[in-house]
């Protein structure tokens, strides 16, 4: 359990917690604004999603996952481009290099997110198509995991959030 | 007596390919399946002498209940296996991949790679000017031949090649992570301080010309390289006993280059510096 909550660390909860009871014990931000549920390579859901449960199959009914465990607190003071950028360069740091999709797919889809970064509605409309496709092309194409969910934070950031809307 | 090697008998594999029955010797790849049924899929990372490390991703197809597309080059045919190479999903996949590997790397001595671009309604330069590339010299350190890193796709043949799958040599890895990943000599020095043999096998199997003849690096700088013009002659190399077979490229009347045929038994298109290099005598005039 990290970012803006009060007293962030390790939880221990049985299988079937909620999200909201998680977010309970660690003492929620005043104004909260997504929850990164599974790490970099996880995906955000709502505040208005705190109910879904903690396990395996109730994330997945909720089209999340629990992934590596991490649950990332973001309040409405965070500018959410920024973290994307910051998940994006991650991603292509952490690229191996051995398939084409994840090596340069991670490049184009952090080089996007600079260039939306201040932008929304049809002014970032191009590249959110673009950064979709090149999405796309790394979830299906690519070798291992890594580079097949390089792209799930930011897509769930664009499609749940609406953060370029 | 001709040498064709022999094989234990092999069951036959059934599935479906694009909508037809399909029935393949076991341990078949789809692609060579896709290729006996005359179905046209591109590749790069893969070669007729080498066993492909799938890198490339520009060879994907669709497996019916997989959750991520497959690699034809690598992927065996499996009974019942339905397998579909033209979807909209693969199609995506292969324009994205060669998008990518345009927009990043030189292209314009990969044999086909234009076709494809146009084949796949591929569009590089929507990136914008500022998409990261390369950006690598020609690394001219050795009379033989160039290593141009700038059309590198990072493919791993010149590594397998030079390593364990025929040469032994292991004089060029990868180095580096991610986008920053090259194929480099150890501690990355000249050739010339290297391990490497100058067998040129690497050459032989570089599909982009990323690793070229001197000669025909230079040609090319010249604008002289016309492989219209050139004749290709399939002789004995006159060194030792093997009797290794040689190509040799001739261009108005001067060896430009030499390669070797793929399929012969012996040698697999691989020779030594003596057969791909040594050819100064033959022009002595």
């Amino acid at each position: 359990m990290s970012g803006q909550v009060e007293r962030p660390g390790i939880y221990e909860l049985p299988f079937g917690a909620r999200l909201r009871d998680l977010l309970e014990l660690a003492g929620p931000p005043a104004g909260l604004r997504a929850v990164l549920l599974g790490g970099a390579a996880g995906g955000f859901v709502r505040p208005d999603e705190l109910d879904i449960p903690l396990t395996f199959e109730g994330t997945r009914a909720a089209g999340a996952t629990l992934g590596s465990g991490v649950v990332l607190v973001l309040d409405d003071t965070v500018e959410l481009p920024a973290v994307l950028i910051r998940i994006a360069e991650f991603f292509r740091d952490e690229s191996c290099g051995q398939c084409v999709p994840c090596r340069v797919g991670t490049v184009r889809q952090e080089e996007a997110l600079h260039r939306v970064k201040d932008r929304t509605g049809a002014a970032a409309a191009g590249d959110i198509a673009l950064l979709r496709e090149v999405g796309g092309a790394m979830r299906d194409a690519s070798i291992c995991g890594l580079g097949q969910t390089a792209w799930n934070a930011v897509e769930s950031a664009i499609d749940r959030l609406g953060v370029f809307e | 007596m001709t040498a064709i090697p022999l094989q234990p008998p092999r069951r036959l594999v059934e599935f479906t390919l694009d909508g037809q029955e399909t029935r393949v010797p076991e341990g078949t790849t789809i692609l060579d399946a896709c290729r006996a049924a005359g179905k046209d899929i591109p590749t790069l990372c893969q070669g007729d002498t080498l066993t492909p490390k799938n890198a490339c991703r520009v060879c994907v197809v669709e497996v019916e209940g997989a959750r991520v597309l497959a690699p034809a080059c690598s992927r065996r045919a499996e009974p019942d296996m339905v397998v579909r190479t033209d979807t909209e999903r693969a199609r995506h996949s292969r324009k994205i991949v060669l998008e990518l590997l345009a927009s990043s790397t030189d292209l314009s001595t990969t044999p086909r790679a234009a076709e494809w671009i146009k084949e796949y309604e591929a569009k590089p330069e929507r990136f914008g000017p500022d998409a990261a590339r390369l950006g690598e010299q020609p690394r001219i350190d050795n009379d033989l031949y160039v290593r141009d890193y700038d059309k590198c796709i990072l493919c791993y043949k010149c590594v397998d090649a030079c390593g364990e799958q025929w040469q032994n040599t292991f004089a060029i890895a990868v180095a580096g992570r991610g986008f920053d990943a090259r194929i480099s000599v150890e501690q990355d020095a000249p050739l010339t301080d290297s391990a490497c043999v100058y067998c040129g096998n690497c050459i032989e199997v570089c599909p982009t010309g990323a690793l070229s003849f001197k000669s025909e690096f230079d040609m090319r700088a010249a604008g002289t390289w016309d492989e219209e013009s050139q004749t290709e002659t399939t002789t004995v190399c006159a060194y030792c006993g093997v009797g290794c077979n040689l190509t040799l490229h001739v261009q108005d009347n001067e060896i430009v280059k030499v390669t070797s045929p793929h399929d012969n038994p012996v040698t697999h298109g691989n020779l030594c510096i003596k057969g791909r290099f040594g050819y100064q005598h033959v022009q002595q005039r």
